[in-house]
């Protein structure tokens, strides 16, 4: 049966019973926003990826490319925003080679609630999903048993509450580019200071009618202060037991290639 | 009980350094607090790609094998050795064919660009989110105190015999501090023209 | 005939190793990797049927037949049985005008079939994961043995 692979489960779950935790997977704690402004929308996501109490990369992706004009913020389980938005983004432009239309984002956000009801919530992705198509501006949320909202700004993640905090004290209809752009950045910047799900950089993506803008790393507020020492080790340090060493140009010593000679004349077979 | 991925114990760490990478893995096999093998490597090569699996053995062993096939048959297809950045999302979509029933590792790949010969280096979850860092990767039980000791250690541009003491140093103190892990290891130093590969003297407690 | 959008919920509560297939008679149980290879072919009687007790695979394994039946039973209440017998019929002689062998990796539909099902310009996790190569493929003889039924 092709699809997901469930062979694992049974053992998994055996040993679930006996009181093992199954481990954690990297979650993006995360706080991702959008908000629409005139003109177009902007969404903008921190950088660090958890695993528990770990933080697990420092500087990962969270805004994901759907169409040209469709970008997706994700917050939950990082595989399944990931692997989500790939396989929507895939389908996306198979659709609109389809149709031979552009894609609109509505499209898209059905293609994701619909693809999330059917797993029932055992995909965790959390997504963000703003464009700008032939329809106009749109910005959606995408929970991950498939509900969806449209509102002009939303957050999303952990630190979405302190993000929230921003937009409702501080957003106003009618906004510029400019505005938006710092209102979303502010936002964001309330999650990475008071939410520890969320933490390094700001990653801020315009989407207007003509181009889309991503701006990674927007903001760096917290940069390794670098090391005033050196912590090099002297070279033979380490006691080693053995060494080999396998050189590519050696290689030829294990595998021989030889050219086969091809004649022209002798490749004619029918002459 | 502990969780599945901590019954065999075992760490891996990758590393970038100047036109070079290392990856390394240490020895031991466990169950629980016993110690059955101190010669179980958990860094497997794949033409010029390496791959460092630790977590539940039994997994270690089947995964390994599973890429062997894969990286095989895509050598076949492709008629040409698979390339570190390839081989990070073959891993990664594998792994998340499994998402509702996964297996217990967390994989970590190394190797030079073969077109480039830039580093790369990521690492994955259980289920197949690939985390690409610029500096280094860590996995296993002894996560936690590599975690703390690369980002003490590590600097850019170290030279392939630097890199060696600096990653051997940083899994040896690293794997002293956890009980499930250590016995000895394994470093491999990927450079354009050769890999070194050597066994490290380690506690054997 | 119902109109379900989404598949009941079969999922079995348990789940036996015991009755598989695919154990040797010496080892009743154990999945034996010599006879049957690393993971079931699709001849085993258990290739269709979930393998495990996850509460989504049932659901995953019909839900696209659940979705077939809603819209030929959405047909049949508009145009009459003839409409679903039609798509049935036109099912059947594109599935068996063509054939491919197993060992070639057969784990997807045609594209003509997918276009019957208006699937063509789809893509789900179905269409990436096939599981072909974890897959005990059969011989070619095996497997034109079992069509022409003379095993």
């Amino acid at each position: 049966m092709p699809g997901f692979d469930f062979s694992n489960y049974n053992r998994n779950a055996a040993l679930h019973a006996q009181g093992m935790p199954l481990p954690k997977a990297t979650s993006t704690g995360t706080t991702i926003v959008g908000c629409i402004f005139d003109g177009g929308v902007v969404i903008a996501a921190d950088t660090r990826a958890t695993s528990g109490p770990i933080v697990a990369d420092k500087n990962c992706e969270k805004l994901h490319y759907i169409a040209p004009q469709i970008w997706c913020a994700g917050a939950g389980t990082a595989a399944d925003t990931e692997f989500t938005t790939a396989l929507i983004s895939s389908q996306l432009e198979l659709h609109a080679m389809s149709t031979g239309r552009k894609p609109r984002v509505v499209t898209c956000m059905t293609m994701l609630k619909q693809h999330l009801f059917r797993y029932q919530g055992h995909i965790g992705a959390y997504l963000v999903v703003a464009g700008v198509d032939p329809t106009g501006t749109h910005l959606f949320t995408v929970h991950a048993h498939g509900s969806t909202d449209k509102l002009p700004y939303v957050t999303m993640g952990s630190g979405s509450l302190a993000a929230m905090s921003v937009f409702e004290s501080k957003w106003k209809a009618e906004l510029t580019q400019e505005e938006a752009v710092e209102l979303a950045s502010q936002a964001i910047l309330a999650g990475i200071w008071n939410d520890l799900g969320s933490g390094s950089n700001v990653d801020v993506a315009v989407i207007t009618p003509e181009k889309t803008t991503l701006k990674r790393n927007l903001i760096k507020p917290n940069e390794k202060v670098p090391k005033q020492q050196s912590y090099k080790f002297a070279r033979g340090t380490t006691a080693v037991l053995n060494e080999k060493i396998i050189k590519k140009s050696e290689i030829g010593r294990y595998v021989s290639v030889q050219e086969v000679p091809l004649e022209s004349d002798k490749m004619e077979v029918d002459s | 009980m502990s969780d599945p991925s901590s019954i065999n114990g075992g760490a891996c760490v990758a590393m970038v350094g100047k036109d070079c990478v290392a990856i390394a893995c240490d020895l031991r096999l466990g169950m629980q607090a016993l110690t059955i093998s101190n010669n179980f490597p958990k860094v497997f090569q794949y033409g010029d790609v390496f791959l460092g699996l630790t977590g539940l053995a039994t997994d270690v062993n089947t995964v390994s094998d599973l890429f062997r096939y894969k990286t095989n048959m895509y050598r076949l297809r492709e008629e040409r050795p698979i390339a570190p950045r390839t081989m990070a999302n073959l891993v990664s979509s594998s792994l998340y064919e499994r998402r509702f029933g996964p297996y217990f590792v967390s994989p970590v790949v190394a190797g030079l660009d073969p077109k480039t010969s830039k580093p790369f280096i990521c690492g994955f979850d259980s289920i197949g989110c690939i985390d690409f860092a610029k500096d280094f990767i860590v996995s296993g039980t002894a996560s936690d105190q590599l975690f703390g000791i690369c980002e003490g250690l590590w600097e850019a541009d170290l030279e392939p015999d630097d890199l060696f003491e600096t990653i051997s140093q940083a899994l040896l103190n690293a794997v002293d501090r956890d009980a499930l892990s250590g016995w000895g290891a394994h470093v491999y130093i990927i450079e354009k023209d050769k890999v070194t590969k050597r066994l490290l003297k380690g506690r054997q407690d | 005939m119902s109109l379900r959008i989404v598949p009941e919920n079969s999922q079995a509560t348990s789940f036996s190793h015991a009755n598989r297939t695919t154990s040797a008679p010496s080892a009743p149980g154990v999945h034996d990797t010599l006879r049957h290879g690393v993971a079931q072919s699709p001849f085993d009687a258990a290739a269709g049927k979930p393998s495990s007790a996850h509460p989504l695979e049932a659901r995953l394994k019909s839900w696209e037949a659940t979705q077939e039946s809603l819209r030929m039973e959405t047909l049949r209440r508009t145009y009459g049985i003839a409409e679903p017998v039609r798509r049935g019929m036109e099912l059947k002689i594109v599935r068996d005008g063509e054939w491919r062998p197993l060992a070639l990796g057969g784990g997807l539909p045609s594209v003509h079939e997918d276009i019957l099902k208006g699937r063509e310009d789809m893509i789900s996790w179905e269409d990436v994961f096939t599981g072909d190569e974890m897959r005990g493929v059969p011989g070619v003889h095996d497997e034109m043995e079992r069509k022409l039924k003379m095993q």
